[in-house]
């Protein structure tokens, strides 16, 4: 079976190669997505996005471009939302929002015909915002770190232009905060946060 | 041109944020229901209600300058901290701190 089909893998590529000699090029096989998806996340541990903020909710769009075999290029945008846990550790300031986006390589690994994974890793930029309660203006903080994880894709039609995507990703907070003290200063300034996903996915 | 300018440097470490901890003596049940801040150039940058115990912990972003402790009505008799430069302001509502202090521990503020 497994030589049978390196066999075949052999004289498919020996004649899509022969193909690309003559006219074909590798953008051709260069295939676009966008994905409307919801996300909620959550920080854990001993930090104030865990303690000072419930989980984030929040939603946005995707697109996705597969560049090379497997391989391609995202990005995705989501505007979070958080509830207030602890008012007095964030400071005088109303629930925040936060834009988020998630730049990505992914990897896509064929399961079935109908299920697919992406391994991803990137980088994330967050730009948090809040409202002062006191008096005029807002009060904002830029950040960034990186972000990995997976996605499972699973195609709804047979012309595999429609997909549900589930994902989860682990994304690094790293804001520069200063505080005399280091223990306050890494408390404000880093966090993991745990991402889920849900998308829709067209291809085109 | 200063506002340009402002918002391109918000990402650096020019953000702090006061952080104040401590406890305060009283006898007046009524202190538990006025709230405590923490206020920075006139403006509130943190606020909470004292426990029961009298401890409190409060921490708000700033970006410069000295802030200060203050109370509603009740007023401050007397406080101890290791960090120098601190002192009750003329109408003994609040504790001021300095400049460049970002992390305060008040071990003790007792009330009049």
């Amino acid at each position: 079976m497994i030589k049978k089909s390196i066999l075949f893998f052999i004289v498919i590529l020996s004649v899509s190669v022969s193909a690309q000699r003559r006219k074909q090029n590798w953008t051709e096989n260069v295939k676009f997505s966008v994905d409307p998806h919801v996300k909620v996340m959550k920080s854990f541990g001993d930090n104030f996005l865990n303690e000072a903020f419930d989980y984030f909710y929040g939603f946005g769009i995707g697109l996705n471009t597969n560049l090379y075999k497997n391989f391609g290029l995202g990005v995705e945008y989501t505007y979070f939302l958080a509830v207030l846990k602890k008012p007095e550790l964030s400071g005088y300031l109303g629930a925040p929002s936060m834009n988020n986006f998630d730049w990505y390589v992914f990897h896509k690994d064929k399961i079935t015909e109908e299920f697919f994974v992406e391994e991803i890793l990137g980088y994330s930029t967050y730009r948090m915002k809040s409202q002062y309660l006191d008096n005029r203006g807002k009060f904002m903080e830029g950040n960034g770190g990186l972000n990995f994880g997976g996605k499972a894709i699973y195609v709804l039609d047979v012309e595999g232009v429609q997909e549900v995507v589930l994902g989860a990703k682990l994304n690094f907070y790293n804001a520069k905060i200063g505080n005399q003290n280091p223990d306050i200063e890494k408390y404000y300034s880093k966090a993991t946060l745990l991402n889920i996903s849900l998308a829709y996915r067209f291809n085109f | 041109m200063s506002i340009l300018l402002t918002q391109c440097k918000d990402d650096d470490a020019n953000i702090f944020r006061a952080y104040a901890e401590g406890k305060f003596t009283y006898s007046d049940g009524k202190f538990l229901e006025d709230p405590i801040h923490l206020i920075n150039n006139k403006k509130i940058i943190a606020e909470t209600f004292p426990k029961e115990s009298g401890s409190f912990v409060l921490a708000g972003p700033y970006d410069r300058g000295a802030y200060k402790l203050q109370l509603k009505s009740f007023k401050i008799k007397s406080f101890s901290t290791e960090t120098a430069g601190c002192k009750i302001s003329s109408d003994s509502l609040s504790i001021e701190i300095p400049d460049g202090v970002t992390y305060i521990i008040f071990n003790d503020i007792t009330l009049k």
